[in-house]
């Protein structure tokens, strides 16, 4: 009991918002359950860019590349259960390609959506971190990488579905079972806490130290022996890794999957959660992501067309005067009154 | 004792002005060496030179019988144990004290080494005892930025403690100092000698007569003196470019 009185401000928003969301389906809402179920997903999403933004400081511009190779190859393989799919077989594909007939296996799918987006960013962590490219240059490139992958993925339309992107797909299944929607929901809830405490114990150990340390002075870290080329290479494909988790879970949650979810657009939504939320506790990329999702939703209903107006405010609002995210300044203000009573108690 | 440290013929060109000139410097295992000279004189630059941040025109750095010359700012920290502080303040500002320390020591090794939950046991009561060695133990819960200027110094000085290198070179390690704090900085550096070589650059002519033994003057680029303390205070030309000025705090810069 008092370790959990000890707790930093925002634990309690973790698991606050943890229970809310364990709760809602009790709500009885079909239609906003699927929509939460849809913002858990973008929760690990959010994480995943937490621990290279928020703690290693190193801001990709393209961050949904990494989602949307998870969930582009989760959607291939959704899509050719039945034999070839239909946008193939309009490209005048007659045979399963082999590496599709592999893909088509579940375990396999899952595997490769979350290997090959950690391997891209390690690739690229290897190519960018090792000629000391940082900083601006590092979010101008992934910047670029975006652009390159959202039409690279709108041309090999045959392969891809193209512009209209692959739709149609089932519902999560587990097994062989195909589930419930409450049953999905739980599953993702899981699959989202089980990604937080993954996040909680890797931003928590050593290695997690040396990431503030990157972000916070990168040469001093040098002169102590650090490598920080290494470790910047090894935070971007765990969190390429997580990215892609992300992208699998998106694939049969939203049904569907398009241009739009893997290209700037999408990376620049997971930047501005995360610049609301506040960085570099995990707590800002949750709260965050929620926070916008349902907000953009309920403007959307209540407004109709300014709904994107008004939220472009509140960010506007939110990152001018709380420029560290509200989470942030909520720890911020938590930690002022805890340093005011150690005064107040030593004078 | 031997020699750690050898320069042979260390030259560094920055655009047509060359900061260091072909400089033969050593020094020996176990010294507390003094660095001195006015601002301009190369000081830094040869520092900068040891810990590979910067890459001689020409010339050879020797440490412990190994070729480092050109070598990687981390690699020499971490493979061969140099260790610096910088000239001035230089620390994870938005991390505690104690954080500080840990992270002094946590980055050397693999990747995989560091996803522990927590360092080694011996790693954290080594940072309890820094903290106590560099008076901060009541501090450790506070940020770097929280801490006054003289203890950020100090902290700075913990972290090389923690790193425990063979070689520790100390860039102005009192600049900003009260008098007081100058002198138990002194102190505190001499207790760090046990086993160690160090080299210190500093301005502060009562700090280094409370240290030093041997000093070593540079002055535009090249070694003018170097030998004990006595003789360096009574040599002509170093008197004539550098400590004239020093002693009438008057403003520190090169030559008459």
């Amino acid at each position: 009991m008092k370790k959990l009185l000890r707790l930093p401000v925002n634990r309690y928003v973790d698991y606050g918002l943890f229970l809310v969301l364990a709760l809602f389906p009790l709500s009885g809402s079909l239609f906003y359950t699927q929509l939460i179920e849809k913002y858990l997903v973008f929760l690990i999403f959010a994480y995943s860019l937490d621990i290279l933004w928020g703690y290693a400081g190193l801001m990709n511009l393209g961050h949904a590349v990494l989602f949307g190779l998870g969930g582009y190859v989760m959607a291939l393989s959704l899509s050719a259960r039945g034999g070839i799919p239909d946008f193939m077989a309009n490209g005048g594909v007659t045979q399963m390609p082999g590496w599709l007939q592999v893909l088509s296996n579940p375990a396999a799918a899952v595997l490769a959506g979350i290997l090959l987006p950690a391997l891209l960013a390690g690739l690229l962590g290897r190519f960018l971190f090792y000629s000391r490219v940082g900083g601006v240059f590092f979010a101008v490139i992934t910047l670029a990488l975006a652009q390159v992958f959202n039409l690279f993925i709108q041309s090999q339309q045959t392969y891809t579905g193209g512009f209209n992107g692959i739709g149609g797909l089932p519902g999560l299944s587990l097994f062989g079972n195909e589930l419930t929607l409450t049953q999905g929901y739980y599953f993702v809830f899981c699959v989202v806490v089980l990604a937080y405490v993954f996040c909680r114990c890797l931003m928590g150990s050593r290695f997690g130290l040396v990431l503030r340390g990157i972000r916070e002075n990168e040469t001093r870290l040098e002169f102590l022996g650090c490598d920080q080329a290494r470790f910047k290479t090894a935070v971007f494909a765990v969190s390429g890794a997580l990215a892609g988790l992300a992208g699998v879970l998106y694939a049969p949650v939203n049904g569907m999957i398009a241009p739009n979810d893997v290209g700037m657009e999408f990376s620049t939504a997971v930047i501005v959660w995360l610049a609301i939320g506040g960085r570099g506790n995990l707590t800002g990329a949750a709260v965050g992501a929620m926070l916008v999702n349902v907000l953009g939703n309920a403007l959307s209903e209540n407004f109709g067309v300014f709904w994107q107006l008004l939220l472009g405010a509140v960010i506007v609002a939110v990152v001018f005067f709380v420029p560290d995210g509200i989470v942030g300044a909520l720890i911020r203000a938590a930690r002022g009154r805890k340093a005011g009573k150690a005064v107040e108690s030593r004078g | 004792m031997g020699d750690i440290l050898v320069t042979e013929h260390l030259s560094v060109c920055f655009s047509g002005f060359w900061a260091l000139h072909d400089v033969d410097f050593s020094v020996g295992e176990g010294e507390l060496r003094v660095v001195i000279g006015p601002n301009g004189a190369g000081k830094t630059t040869l520092m900068d030179l040891i810990t590979g941040r910067t890459k001689p025109s020409s010339g050879k750095i020797w440490f412990g019988g190994h070729d480092i010359t050109g070598k990687s700012p981390h690699e020499i920290a971490a493979k061969y144990g140099i260790g610096r502080k910088f000239q001035g303040p230089n620390l994870f500002e938005n991390m505690t004290a104690a954080e500080n320390l840990e992270l002094a020591a946590a980055g050397r090794g693999t990747v995989a080494g560091t996803f522990l939950r927590s360092a080694p046991k011996s790693a954290a009561e080594e940072a309890d005892g820094v903290l106590r060695r560099i008076g901060l133990t009541g501090k450790r819960g506070l940020l770097a930025c929280e801490l006054s200027h003289g203890e950020r110094q100090w902290l700075e000085i913990g972290m090389l403690m923690m790193q425990d290198p063979k070689l520790m070179i100390l860039d102005e390690p009192t600049a900003g100092m009260t008098e007081e704090e100058t002198r138990q900085t002194g102190e505190m550096i001499q207790n760090l000698l046990k086993g160690r070589t160090i080299l210190v650059v500093e301005h502060d002519m009562k700090f280094v007569r409370q240290v030093a033994k041997t000093v070593t003057v540079l002055h535009m680029g090249r070694i003018l003196a170097q030998g004990p303390l006595a003789a360096i205070e009574n040599n002509p030309e170093v008197i004539r470019v550098y400590l004239k000025s020093e002693d009438k705090e008057a403003p520190k810069h090169a030559g008459p």
